[in-house]
C-alpha cells in the first residue's frame, strides 16, 4: 500500500515537471502568430457593434491574463516541491504572453478598451491579495482558467472573428496545462486541511461562482451581439469543471476536501438553471421568462455597481 | 481595509446567490405552471459541444 501511495506520488511528480518541458516546447511567438493570423485575413474586420460586444468580453480576459500572470509568480515562488514550481515557472511565460498578444489584439480592434466590472474584479482582486495558496490554487488553476477555457472554446466555435477565432486554439492549449498543475498539485495541499479550512475553501468556492454566473449576466448582451450561446457555453463549463475536479480524486475515488465536486444527482437543478436563466438560442420564450430574465439582467447592473464600491 | 472590503464582497455575494436561488425557485414553479423554454436534461449527455 505504501509503495503504491509513493509510486502514486512519484508520478503525479513526474507530470509536473513533464508540464514545464512541454510549455518550453510548445511556446509560441505571440507577435509573429498574431502578426501572420491579421496578415492573412487583411486585418480585423468588424462592424462597430461587435468590436465593442468584442472589447467588452476580451478587456476581461486581458485583465484576467494579467492576474493569472502575477499569480502565477506568485505560486511559482511560493510553491515548495521544485517540479510544481517548474510549472509554475513556464505558466508565468504563458500568461505574459497572453497578455501581450490579446493587449495587442484588443489594439488592432482599434475601440476604447472598457473598465473592468465589479465581479470580475472583486474575483480577480481576491485571488491576487490572498496569501493563501489553496485559494489562488483553486481559484484561479481551477475555476477561472476553466471558465477561460470554454470562452475560448465558445468563441472559436461562433467563428466571431477569423482572426481571434484562429487565435483562440493556442490559448486554450496553454490553459489546459494550467489546469494541469492545480489538478496535479491542489490534493496534496488539500489533504493538510483542517475541516473549518475546508468549509471555507467550499464558501470561497461558492463565492467565485456565484460572481461568475452574475458577471456572465451583466455580459449576456454582449455574448449574443457576437452570437455566442451561453446556454451551450455553461453546459460544456460545467462538464469541463466536473472533469476538472474529479481528476482530484484519490486512487480510490474519494473527493478532495474542501472542494465543491458537485453531485450527479443534483446535475437536475443545473439543468433547470441553465436553460431558465439562458435559453438557448431559438429557443421559444414566453412572456413571463423574459420579463424575469430582464429583472435579473437589471439585477446583475446593481450587483456590478454594488461590487464597484470596494474596487 | 482589505478585510472590511472582503467583508463587504462577501456580504454582496451572498445576497447575490440567496437572490439567485429564490429566483431559480420562483422560475422553476412558473416553467412548471404555464410553462416556458425548452428544459434539457441530462447536460452533460445533451450539450452540443
Amino acid at each position: 500500500m505504501r509503495r503504491d501511495y509513493l509510486a502514486e506520488a512519484e508520478k503525479k511528480y513526474a507530470k509536473l515537471e513533464r508540464l514545464y518541458h512541454v510549455g518550453a516546447r510548445q511556446a509560441w511567438d505571440g507577435k509573429q502568430v498574431l502578426g501572420d493570423l491579421i496578415k492573412k485575413h487583411g486585418g480585423i474586420r468588424l462592424e462597430p457593434a461587435k468590436k465593442r460586444a468584442l472589447a467588452e468580453i476580451f478587456s476581461t480576459i486581458l485583465w484576467g491574463e494579467l492576474a493569472a500572470w502575477s499569480i502565477s509568480a506568485d505560486l511559482a515562488l511560493q510553491l515548495e516541491d521544485t517540479e510544481a514550481k517548474m510549472a509554475a515557472t513556464s505558466q508565468v511565460f504563458d500568461e505574459a504572453r497572453h497578455f501581450y498578444v490579446m493587449r495587442d489584439y484588443l489594439l488592432q480592434l482599434d475601440c476604447e478598451i472598457p473598465p473592468l466590472d465589479g465581479y470580475t474584479h472583486t474575483v480577480l482582486t481576491e485571488l491576487l491579495d490572498t496569501d493563501r495558496l489553496v485559494d489562488k490554487l483553486l481559484g484561479m488553476q481551477l475555476i477561472v482558467e476553466s471558465v477561460a477555457v470554454t470562452l475560448f472554446r465558445s468563441v472559436a466555435k461562433a467563428g466571431v472573428e477569423p482572426v481571434i477565432s484562429e487565435l483562440m486554439p493556442y490559448f486554450e492549449r496553454d490553459e489546459a496545462r494550467h489546469v494541469g498543475l492545480g489538478v496535479l498539485y491542489l490534493p496534496k495541499l488539500l489533504a493538510t486541511l483542517g475541516p473549518i479550512e475546508a468549509a471555507r475553501l467550499k464558501l470561497q468556492q461558492l463565492k467565485i461562482v456565484t460572481l461568475i454566473g452574475w458577471g456572465t449576466h451583466l455580459k449576456k448582451r454582449h455574448f449574443e451581439t457576437l452570437g455566442i450561446d451561453n446556454n451551450d457555453g455553461f453546459r460544456r463549463g460545467l462538464r469541463l469543471n466536473r472533469e476538472v475536479l474529479m481528476g482530484m480524486r484519490s486512487a480510490e475515488g474519494e473527493d478532495p476536501p474542501g472542494v465543491l465536486v458537485g453531485d450527479p444527482r443534483l446535475d437536475f437543478v443545473n439543468d433547470w438553471a441553465i436553460d431558465l436563466f439562458f435559453p438557448r438560442f431559438g429557443a421559444v420564450v414566453p412572456g413571463w421568462q423574459r420579463a424575469v430574465i430582464g429583472v435579473v439582467d437589471n439585477l446583475s447592473r446593481v450587483g456590478d455597481r454594488a461590487l464597484r464600491l470596494a474596487a | 481595509m482589505k478585510l472590511v472590503k472582503r467583508a463587504y464582497t462577501t456580504f454582496v455575494a451572498a445576497g447575490m446567490f440567496l437572490v439567485r436561488m429564490l429566483l431559480l425557485a420562483f422560475m422553476a414553479l412558473l416553467q412548471l405552471t404555464l410553462g416556458g423554454a425548452e428544459i434539457r436534461p441530462a447536460s452533460r449527455e445533451a450539450s452540443a459541444g
